[in-house]
């Protein structure tokens, strides 16, 4: 099989040519194009590539990566030379350019009970011991309540039209009618609360991310994060001094970054750890600071939700229209990522300490029922999705995208984004069964709780990430409890669940 | 992401693997939204909204794996639990006695603050029953639960069971918050509970909850 960088590397070649003539003949603004799209191919070839050869990279790959950068130095270059318009460049997600440029709002007004004003764009949190990277889902979450608001009105437009429909197909004749008033009334009401909301959401996000301002509200969060950080760190120092040989508590989603193919060799981390403590009054030491490790988890998570429910209350004090149940929903996702991104890495760094026992026996489950197929997992075999023959790479196991889902909860920082990503698993798991049958035009069998857990078991051992164990446990202490009782909380359970049955396979 | 006012209960759905417990939640599902509403994960997680006297109730219903070996894992499920269907087979003595040790269970960890329904399913085999009417019934009665029969084969007795396991959660939370002066908040994302859960449950549960299921 010929691979995508092999067949296109030759069009993307003489793009470039073509790019670098333009450029010579001082046709900038025809070269800028010509270097974009040769970017935009490029990369176009290596994503196909990267999708067929799950990530095996060859020369040829570097190869293009560095022809795109190259084009990508001469764009900026050409940049420079050509003529600069003021409004034109509102899609443009540099880190230098956040302040005072309008997004355009993606919806058209009519949908809106009234025009919307232009959002400003929020930069991202540059609090304390800010790390760069963020979701682009959270960012979108913050940059835009405004069109986000506009986006939900849409939506209530649609199914207001849907329902209107089916209420003239109904006609309950004088019923109807009243009945169409109610729905209208209902639909103007909601989509009035929801600009409202974002108006205020907007207002107070902009206080929130705006990591200079002095506004009191962003100097309690950094007080909270701070007070948190200085409960923590001498925890994690004084560990450090007991078990010199820590696996790599600060890099939660360094299995993420090395190749995915290559197998994660899940017990080497934790060897030379437990070589430290053979001695028996060691033993009963340690066991005592894994005690004290877990109580003080708990205290300084119970402290953490104290103060985030503070700041909730404090911001519907200071902006009274998020003082409702929706509002507070809002406020309470908006504050949450900024305040935890800096602290997480340190959170889970105790979480790990406190659960590093568990860890290992995940680690070692992992390691020894990873050839396991759903069969050998106890899946009812309704659900045993087969393996393509001779196939051997990550990507044709079954439940590959619940599996990948699962690994990508490790990169998130807020107990909030990582809990949708959590339910999206438990949604893979139910796509991967529709789509084998759909293809079959079969008929797929819906997945109770009975089946649910044995292949959430499976994706489990799949992920080969014990810290998967940390991270529950410090989600647990996080996630606020309006979220337990819905669909988030019955996921984290089911999750849960799944990895204490991994852990339990061990004592037969 | 509306909000709505009312009430949310958090029900687990409990039973042994072949007594149609899956069924059971399609079958309630279905009767009352169109298909195409459904999301892939309601055969395990269902969030329902009914209206009781003219009261807003919104069931978040959990099923649980009734797998034997999935059993010891099961307290996790049940915490801040406000009502439970217990489901047997009619013709499976096993399964009957799997629904008595979970109504110990949760009896010990939840008091008697949560609603208990057990349900006797598939009484369209009747011919082939193997637990008595009579016999089952009186069980139910002794652990003060109620006792329903129902077929999820002939859409029989459903519906009326999750109504009555409503009504009788509404009167038990109205009951609890009437002694501690407790409220529910309205609020959004199937989590209009945030509040609620407090009256329920105290803080100083949360050591508890790991540390009680052990002990069996």
């Amino acid at each position: 099989m010929t691979r995508w960088v092999d067949r296109n590397i030759g069009t993307c070649v003489r793009s470039v040519m073509d790019a670098l003539d333009l450029d010579k003949n001082g046709r900038e603004k025809d070269a800028y194009e010509k270097y974009l799209q040769s970017i935009d191919f490029s990369a176009q070839t290596l994503l196909k590539d990267a999708a067929c050869s799950d990530f095996h990279i060859c020369a040829q790959t570097r190869k293009l990566v560095s022809m795109m950068k190259q084009c990508v130095d001469r764009v900026e270059t050409l940049l420079g030379a050509l003529p600069t318009s003021p409004s034109s460049s509102s899609s443009s997600s540099s880190s230098f350019d956040y302040e005072g440029l309008p997004s355009v709002p993606k919806t058209p007004p009519h949908h809106a009970s009234s025009p919307p004003p232009p959002s400003p764009r929020v930069p991202i949190s540059p609090l304390p011991h800010t790390r760069k990277r963020s979701s682009s889902r959270a960012q979108e979450k913050l940059s835009a309540p405004m069109s986000q608001a506009m986006r939900q009105n849409q939506q209530l437009m649609n199914a207001y039209r849907a329902r209107m429909q089916q209420c003239h197909a109904q006609q309950g004749k004088g019923s109807a009618a009243h009945r169409a008033t109610d729905l209208s009334l209902t639909l103007q009401r909601r989509m009035a609360e929801n600009v409202a909301l974002a108006k205020a959401r907007e207002k107070a996000a902009v206080f929130l991310l705006d990591g200079t301002s002095d506004h009191p509200l962003c100097d309690y969060i950094r007080q909270c994060q701070f007070s948190a950080y200085s409960t923590i760190n001498p925890l994690l120092h004084k560990c450090a001094q007991y078990y010199p040989n820590l696996p790599n508590l600060d890099l939660p989603e360094s299995p993420l970054t090395s190749s995915p193919h290559q197998d994660y060799n899940v017990s080497d981390d934790f060897d030379d750890l437990f070589e430290k403590e053979a001695d028996e009054m060691e033993e009963k030491v340690a066991l005592m600071e894994k005690e004290a490790l877990g109580r003080h988890f708990q205290n300084i998570a119970s402290r953490i939700r104290s103060h985030l429910d503070k700041i909730q209350i404090m911001f519907t004090v200071a902006y009274a229209e998020l003082d409702g149940a929706t509002g507070r929903d809002l406020c309470y996702a908006c504050v949450e990522e900024p305040f935890f991104r800096p602290l997480w890495p340190y959170l889970l760094a105790l979480s790990r300490l406190a659960n590093k026992e568990k860890e290992e026996v995940l680690g070692r489950m992992m390691q020894c029922k990873r050839t396991e197929a759903p069969a050998d997992m106890g899946i009812n075999p309704k659900f045993c999705l087969p393996t393509p023959a001779e196939s051997t790479s990550p990507a044709a196991l079954p439940y590959h995208a619940a599996i990948e889902e699962l690994r990508s909860l490790f990169s998130l920082v807020a107990p909030l984004s990582k809990l949708e990503c959590i339910v999206r698993i438990s949604r893979q798991i139910c796509h991967c069964v529709e789509a084998y049958y759909n293809e079959r035009a079969e008929k797929a069998p819906s997945i109770g709780a009975d089946d649910l857990l044995p292949i959430l078991a499976y994706v489990v051992i799949q992920s080969r990430l014990p810290q998967l164990v940390s991270e529950c446990h410090a989600l647990e202490e996080f996630v606020h409890e309006g979220y337990l009782m819905g669909e988030e909380g019955y996921c984290l359970t089911s999750l849960q669940t799944a990895v204490n049955y991994v852990l339990s396979i061990n004592n037969p | 992401m509306a909000s709505s006012g009312g009430h949310t209960f958090k029900v687990v759905l409990l039973g042994e693997g072949a007594v149609g417990k899956t069924s059971l939640l399609l079958r309630f599902v279905e009767n009352k939204f169109n298909d195409k509403h459904l999301t892939t994960l309601q055969a395990s997680f269902l969030n329902k909204k009914m209206n009781i006297g003219g009261k807003r109730v919104n069931l978040a219903i959990w099923d649980t794996a009734g797998q034997e070996r999935f059993h010891a894992l099961g307290p996790i499920y049940y915490r801040d639990s406000n009502g439970a269907v217990l489901v047997y087979d009619i013709t499976d003595e096993d399964s009957f006695l799997k629904v008595k040790n979970w109504v110990k269970e949760l009896r010990k960890m939840l008091g008697n603050e949560i609603s208990l329904c057990i349900v006797g399913n598939k009484v369209d085999l009747e011919n082939d029953r193997h637990i008595s009417v009579q016999d089952a019934e009186s069980y139910a009665a002794s652990v003060g639960a109620r006792h329903y029969h129902t077929s999820a084969k002939l859409n029989k007795g459903i519906e009326e069971m999750f109504l009555d396991l409503s009504k009788s959660m509404l009167e038990q939370s109205n009951t609890h918050s009437a002694a501690s002066g407790g409220s529910s908040a309205p609020g959004s994302r199937g989590g209009s509970t945030r509040r609620q859960v407090v009256t329920i449950v105290d803080d100083d549960d949360r050591p508890e909850r790991r540390g009680c299921c052990s002990s069996s």
